[in-house]
């Protein structure tokens, strides 16, 4: 059997499987960062949303874990999970001391998507500042 | 007569593999590029979704009365504080012309809807043009208004996947 004819065969067999597994990575790429960069910020709006939301009405600067709660249930959409870290911090001599810390929400947990952002925000007492808050959240897909 | 036999069967058999994987390649090529294109668009769509209704819930709009004096709008924004919103603002939008409020709130040649509900899901208000379109994409934001939480719901939706052409006017 002539074998020249074969070598020149499988030559541009290889060359076409190495064209096709390029144009396959392609489309996966295109495919994967669709979902996950809207996915992702979806999820971070809402996240920044809720700690908006909760500021504007006042829910935030009270520090009361079942009220925070409560506002993240009523809007949180019902496919996504939220925790909530606040923390405040009182300016003691120069020095910030950490006051009062609290959680809502679930612990943190593995997702497909999962993000997390932080915001910070004061209190204040007759026109002067009273205390220095971080409010840091996780988001993810139930 | 017995070389060129095989000769012929090892060319047939060589051409059939080769127009196999041609046959593939362009198949996989074109599917590809479709599947860019596509994407492009549906970029395109995502990211008119996040600036206008970014634009919507973290700008009062240009002028920031624009309300109050409709022939000076330039931009429409329904804030009145970090994603606080005007009630007045959007009953001006919701009765805006359709083709001028797309135009003030820059979607392109893509269509908007704006649906504004409670917490539990009660219809506030609504603004643009309920979606008919075979693509949409939706953005739900969380706001305030009148001291009450409120969500809003941006669907910016089309008949067909195209790229977003910003109109003159």
């Amino acid at each position: 059997m002539n074998n020249r004819g074969f070598i020149l065969t499988l030559d541009a067999v290889f060359a076409a499987f190495i064209v096709l597994t390029i144009l396959g990575y392609a489309n996966y790429l295109v495919n994967r960062s669709d979902v996950t960069q809207w996915s992702e910020y979806r999820m971070l709006s809402t996240g920044y949303d809720i700690i908006a939301m909760l500021y504007s009405t006042g829910t935030l600067q009270a520090m009361n874990e079942s009220s925070i709660q409560n506002a993240i249930t009523q809007v949180l959409p019902a496919n996504y999970e939220m925790r909530l870290e606040i923390k405040s911090y009182k300016n003691i001599g120069g020095t910030l001391v950490p006051t009062l810390s609290i959680t809502a929400g679930p612990d943190v947990k593995d997702s497909a998507v999962r993000t997390r952002g932080r915001r910070t925000f004061l209190t204040f007492s007759n026109n002067n500042v009273d205390s220095y808050g971080v409010a840091e959240f996780w988001i993810w897909l139930k | 007569m017995a070389r060129g036999q095989l000769f012929t069967t090892d060319y047939v058999i060589g051409v059939a593999v080769f127009i196999l994987m041609l046959a593939s390649c362009l198949f996989v090529w074109q599917k590809t590029a479709y599947r860019i294109q596509e994407d492009f668009a549906f970029n395109g769509m995502m990211n008119t979704a996040k600036r206008a209704s970014e634009q919507l819930v973290t700008s009062s709009g240009i002028p920031a009365d624009w309300e109050d004096n409709a022939g000076s709008v330039r931009a429409v924004g329904l804030a009145a504080g970090d994603r606080i919103i005007s009630p007045k603002k959007f009953a001006k939008l919701a009765a805006m012309d359709y083709n001028t409020s797309k135009y003030y709130l820059g979607v392109g040649n893509h269509d908007f809807y704006i649906k504004l509900m409670n917490s539990t899901g009660s219809l506030y208000g609504e603004a643009g043009r309920t979606p008919t379109g075979d693509f949409a994409v939706n953005v739900r934001r969380i706001l305030v208004m009148d001291n009450r939480t409120i969500i809003l719901d941006l669907t910016i939706w089309g008949s067909e996947l195209s790229p977003v052409v910003l109109p003159t006017q």
